[in-house]
């Protein structure tokens, strides 16, 4: 059980960007996924872009989407376009495709505790399930296309639908029914847990990140300025959100 | 806003890595020449690196280092060389996290002979010492007769402590004794003390008359110009007195005139640099 629970705390810390110990001495840096430029991009912690850290030419990288980094520390970046999950290590190396069964226009990704890989559909409606070794071990229908995927502290998965203005919500692979449904919801992409156990949602057509207490209760929007269709989140070591603004090609 | 993606990039998902945290660092070292130790260390974080530094130079492993790329860094059989700032550093993709300690090696000067064994004689005892002087670093000592080990016990003692001691020595316990004395940066051995045991070869005269005692012993004893005598009457030192008591520390006793009083068992002890003797009892009555 505690290894569990030290797997599942790295996975929250690494994968949803909740921060636990927040040691200020310590910097960051940032891998940006590039969706029309076809690369992931490396940033330095005070913003300064460091190039790619794969593109097309050396991560056959098609409209990426989705970042995870598993336990080990390898990256997994998913291909809109290509319909693959692309493993590399984080020295760069491109260890080749880790999943395609069953992806159509993979979105954000995200492991569970136990180390299997969950890749919303946005084609397909519906969640699929890898194993370590990347061999698909089953799916979760959803209503409408599916982008972003993450777990509370529970191990509870929450799915973002933006055609449907829904955030669908699932416990060891049931479907509870909608967490979180229309009100400000407006084209919901990416979705991350604060520290304190709130659901932040990317709002992609109101250009804004509406915050949910864990029982659904809409608290209000964050009011960061100049967010132009916002996509995907994370928290730094230091506990501080960033957020990616893909309409004006920023990040806040 | 913290950085512009480029035009047209369309920015989807991010992630931070973050940089090393060191969770424990190594603590200063000091141990003794020859020991071994260890610098620990352990840090949070992605995918992180280790790599330990002497003063400054990253350290490889061999000769007596082992470890160098790991968590804990391991040196072996420590020399002053090793003496030094250990740093360690972890790196991962987002950075470097390092911290330093210090090694001191408490050196081992190897043992010496100071003065070599030599025998030392308390008169009127049976017990005889052997010491030395040594210096050096925790030394130890092992006291050896004609080259074999000697333990404490049937009368030895001392056996591994700079003061060997014999009490009633026998013909057994005669010969050359030598002693080791050894820490971790070696062992010396001294030169020999010869200890020569003779509880016999004293002979003691007849009185020449009744009214006086001379007690001749007629012995010879190697390194004559260091051997002591002491004239004892039932164990006791017999002592000069004016002329009627002479020589009571000479081989030759003359009491004269005899008085009932001097009745007794005499028995002379002769003394030289290796050894104690005594020489058989004679009882003498002085009617």
């Amino acid at each position: 059980m505690k290894t569990f629970l030290s797997i599942r705390n790295c996975l929250i810390l690494f994968l949803l960007g909740v921060a636990f110990a927040v040691p200020a001495a310590r910097a960051d840096i940032f891998l940006v996924s590039l969706n029309t430029a076809n690369s992931v991009e490396e940033f330095s912690a005070n913003g300064t872009d460091l190039g790619p850290f794969a593109n097309f030419t050396t991560g056959n990288l098609t409209q990426p989407q989705g970042l995870a980094l598993d336990a080990s520390g390898n990256l997994y970046v998913s291909n809109a376009l290509g319909n693959t999950v692309q493993k590399f290590t984080l020295a760069g190396v491109n260890l080749g495709v880790f999943a395609s069964e069953n992806l159509n226009n993979p979105q954000q990704l995200v492991f569970d505790g136990s180390g299997n890989l969950y890749v919303p559909n946005y084609f397909g409606a519906s969640v699929q399930k890898y194993s370590a070794a990347g061999n698909f071990s089953g799916q979760l229908k959803l209503g409408t296309a599916g982008w972003s995927a993450v777990f509370d502290a529970s191990g509870n998965l929450y799915v973002s639908e933006p055609s449907a203005n829904r955030v669908e919500e699932f416990s060891s692979g049931f479907d509870l029914g909608p967490f979180v449904s229309g009100g400000n919801l407006s084209r919901p992409l990416g979705l991350i847990f604060d520290p304190s156990g709130n659901l932040l949602v990317a709002n992609n057509n109101s250009n804004q990140i509406e915050k949910y207490s864990p029982t659904g209760t809409d608290l209000g929007n964050l009011g960061i300025a100049n967010l132009s269709q916002p996509t995907g989140m994370t928290y730094d070591s230091a506990g501080n959100l960033y957020v990616c603004s893909s309409g004006n090609n920023q990040i806040h | 806003m913290f950085a512009n993606t480029g035009t047209d990039s369309s920015p989807a998902s991010i992630i931070a890595i973050a940089s090393p945290n060191l969770t424990t660092s190594p603590t200063d070292q000091t141990v003794l020449q020859g020991d071994s130790t260890t610098f620990t260390s352990a840090a949070s974080g992605i995918v992180l690196q280790y790599q330990w530094q002497f003063d400054g130079a990253n350290l490889t492993d061999g000769g007596n280092i082992s470890g160098s790329n790991t968590t804990t860094l391991q040196i072996s059989n420590t020399t002053p060389d090793d003496d030094g700032n250990y740093t360690v550093v972890v790196t991962n993709i987002a950075g470097l996290a390092t911290a330093t300690a210090v090694l001191t090696v408490t050196p081992v000067i190897p043992p010496m002979i100071d003065q070599r064994p030599h025998v030392t004689s308390h008169s009127y005892t049976d017990s005889v010492t052997i010491s030395v002087e040594a210096s050096g670093t925790d030394l130890t000592y092992e006291w050896q007769l004609n080259g074999a080990n000697l333990t404490d016990g049937d009368g030895i003692s001392g056996a591994n402590s700079p003061t060997l001691t014999i009490s009633d020595p026998t013909s057994s316990d005669a010969g050359n004794y030598t002693v080791v004395v050894s820490n971790s940066n070696g062992s010396v051995t001294s030169s020999a003390a010869p200890l020569t045991v003779q509880k016999t070869g004293v002979t003691i005269g007849t009185p020449k008359a009744k009214e006086s005692i001379i007690l001749t012993a007629s012995t010879k004893f190697k390194n004559s110009s260091s051997v002591t005598y002491q004239w004892l009457r039932n164990g006791n030192p017999v002592k000069n007195t004016g002329t009627r008591i002479k020589g009571a520390t000479t081989p030759k006793l003359t009491i004269q005139p005899a008085i009932q009083a001097d009745s007794g068992t005499y028995a002379l002890r002769v003394t030289n640099s290796v050894g104690i003797t005594t020489g058989p009892g004679l009882v003498i009555i002085v009617p």
